[in-house]
């Protein structure tokens, strides 16, 4: 990289810090630690909820699986609009008007402690792993492509995250959630122009398409309906809506912005940004992984993205083997690349036939590519002995990094930082929330002065901040726990927005429904994962749909629960 | 068993009703799906 690229990255975060931490005054009192003393315009919280929910992986990785598989991805998100208007009318007026912190002190209102504290001992556990990974999964691929040392590249993410949320709270976590959406949003952008321009200048944009489009990578919207396949209309409708109900309306880190904002309705319009947006936008990172397998059409990509394996497999005793099918790789690509320039040509004249048989040599040409590199990746899952190998992540830094001009290369990686400092963030600042307000005031130290709580509110931001530091390390060298993380939260997320519609929904459920209710969905859940092969999107319908039938059977063998007038 | 504190039922005064809004999100969404559908759709063929 260039002094140039490492002088934007370095201001980047100089910048950001700074920011955050002149949000320390606007800090002063517990309310305005955590809740910025409901004073955030519709706009700051609504990109603040766009920024927690976007993390670097979502950047990279979508990238990766648009250059490798197409764009069905975007499915999954098709359920966010629906979801942001049913929050909308039920969670978000509820939760404003009750005057929370935490999504789970709501439960305790509703039914009894050992149900909120159950919840929030549940999203504790969740999300200390998840903020680790959400830290760890960029700076592993960072330090692999630029060869940086891992533990400086997590400490980079990390403690200035973890300095400006310790310090300015929910204000300075908002507020830096704001540039820094702008930063990603600007470095996506400028890398599809980048990758327009750098089309071959006798290759329109149409004609690229079509060559994205011959090898499915286009292939956008799939309606058929099956419990196994992860990214469907249907799955994305039905299965997305649950999950994107429960991770906006149940899980702390997105409640949490939103009750920063001034009024119900600015709270409602804050969601509505994500309702409009994200899924044109997710569209745009997509076609941006689309625009570089493009790229990689008319110039040589590596056979194997990612150099660490590239080089155990090099100088193992299967390198010659390996050379043979970097050869078989080179020869494939030439072929590909003059099939796509021969199909491109002909979509131009009238000859239809001539069109189609052209198509379906570059398609032919297409397969032998990727056929080379399956037996590649085969080769390094033999020799690694990691059965798990895959490296569509390092795809678009890959890329970045060899492809871009000076100046670009820095701010793009500037936004994947971004996107990985304005993830965590959120995350420490619920975390530090939920233990301040569910944990320490509620069992630990029920009566203090405000002064007290904020400095124990410090503390624990600090606390999670150095807990996300270690676990990011931890899971770097454990590429299976990022696994287990996601299992986990998928045993959870569906569970806990059953308890919060038997809370919300019903006035017939009891306390010992909902506790009963959501440790039976969980249940379900485990046994549905370990069992069958359901795609895990539905795994947040199973959780939710159990949850409220066992909730409400139980809650039927009891009397009728009584309300305080 | 007995709930306690506000569990914010009550409408405050002044929430505007939003319905329009909702049903440009929904309209949107339409569009946008079905876009994306003729996206892959034209470009999938020649």
């Amino acid at each position: 990289m260039s002094a140039l690229d490492w002088a934007i990255i370095a201001g980047y975060l100089v910048w950001i810090v700074y920011d955050g931490l002149k949000r320390t005054k606007a800090s002063d009192q517990v309310e305005g630690y955590f809740l910025a003393n409901r004073s955030l315009p519709w706009w700051a919280a609504g990109l603040s909820v766009m920024a927690t929910q976007m993390s670097a992986i979502t950047l990279v990785g979508t990238t990766g699986q648009a250059y490798a598989d197409g764009m069905r991805f975007v499915q999954f998100y098709l359920g966010l609009p629906i979801a942001m208007i049913i929050l909308s009318v039920t969670i978000v007026p509820f939760f404003y008007r009750a005057h929370v912190y935490t999504a789970y002190e709501y439960l305790e209102r509703r039914f009894d402690a050992k149900t909120r504290a159950l919840a929030s001992l549940l999203f504790l556990a969740s999300r200390s792993l998840s903020t680790g990974v959400i830290i760890s999964a960029p700076a592993v691929i960072l330090s692999i492509v630029l060869g940086w040392n891992l533990y400086l590249t997590v400490l980079a993410i990390g403690v200035p995250t973890a300095l400006y949320t310790m310090f300015g709270g929910v204000q300075a976590v908002a507020w830096t959630d704001v540039k820094q959406m702008v930063v990603v949003i600007a470095g996506v952008l400028a890398a599809v122009v980048a990758l327009i321009i750098g089309l071959p200048h006798d290759v329109s944009l149409g004609e690229a398409m079509h060559l994205a489009g011959a090898v499915g990578r286009l292939r956008t919207i799939d309606f058929t309906f099956t419990l196994h396949e992860q990214y469907t209309f249907w799955s994305g409708m039905i299965a997305g809506l649950f999950l994107m109900l429960s991770y906006f309306g149940c899980d702390q880190s997105q409640v949490q912005r939103y009750l920063t904002a001034k009024s119900v309705d600015e709270a409602r319009s804050s969601l509505m940004i994500s309702a409009y947006v994200k899924i044109p936008l997710q569209a745009l990172i997509l076609i941006m992984g689309v625009l570089v397998f493009v790229f990689y059409l008319f110039n040589q990509p590596p056979m194997l993205f990612n150099p660490v394996f590239k080089t155990k497999v090099e100088a193992s005793a299967r390198s010659a083997e390996y050379a043979g099918l970097e050869r078989d790789f080179s020869a494939a690509f030439t072929d590909r690349r003059q099939a796509a320039m021969a199909f491109a040509e002909a979509q131009r004249g009238d000859d239809r036939a001539r069109a189609e048989h052209a198509r379906r040599a570059f398609v032919a040409s297409e397969a032998r590519v990727k056929d080379t590199r399956t037996k590649a990746i085969a080769l390094v899952k033999d020799v690694s002995g990691d059965a798990k190998y895959n490296d569509v992540n390092y795809v678009f830094p890959t890329f970045v990094t060899t492809r871009l001009p000076i100046g670009l290369v820095g701010l793009i990686i500037a936004a994947i930082f971004a996107a990985a400092m304005s993830a965590s963030a959120g995350e420490m600042n619920a975390l530090a929330t939920a233990t301040v307000i569910d944990v320490y005031r509620r069992h630990i130290r029920k009566t203090a002065s405000d002064a007290h709580y904020l400095f124990v509110s410090k503390l624990a931001t600090g606390f999670w901040g150095l807990v996300a530091c270690a676990v990011a390390i931890y899971a770097a060298s454990l590429g299976s726990l990022i696994e287990v993380v996601n299992r986990f939260g998928s045993f959870f997320y569906g569970s806990l927005l059953g308890v919060f519609v038997l809370a919300i929904g019903t006035k017939r459920a009891t306390s010992r429904g909902a506790f009963w209710g959501l440790l039976a969905g969980m249940a379900a859940v485990a046994l549905v994962a370990t069992f069958t092969t359901v795609a895990f999107l539905w795994h947040n319908v199973v959780g939710a749909v159990v949850v409220v039938v066992v909730g409400m059977l139980l809650s039927l063998t009891e009397s009728e629960p009584v309300r305080d007038s | 068993m007995t709930p306690r504190g506000d569990l914010g039922d009550t409408p405050e005064a002044g929430e505007i009703n939003r319905r329009g809004t909702y049903l440009a999100v929904v309209l949107l969404e339409v569009v946008v799906v079905a876009a994306l559908w003729a996206f892959g759709r034209y470009f999938g063929s020649l």
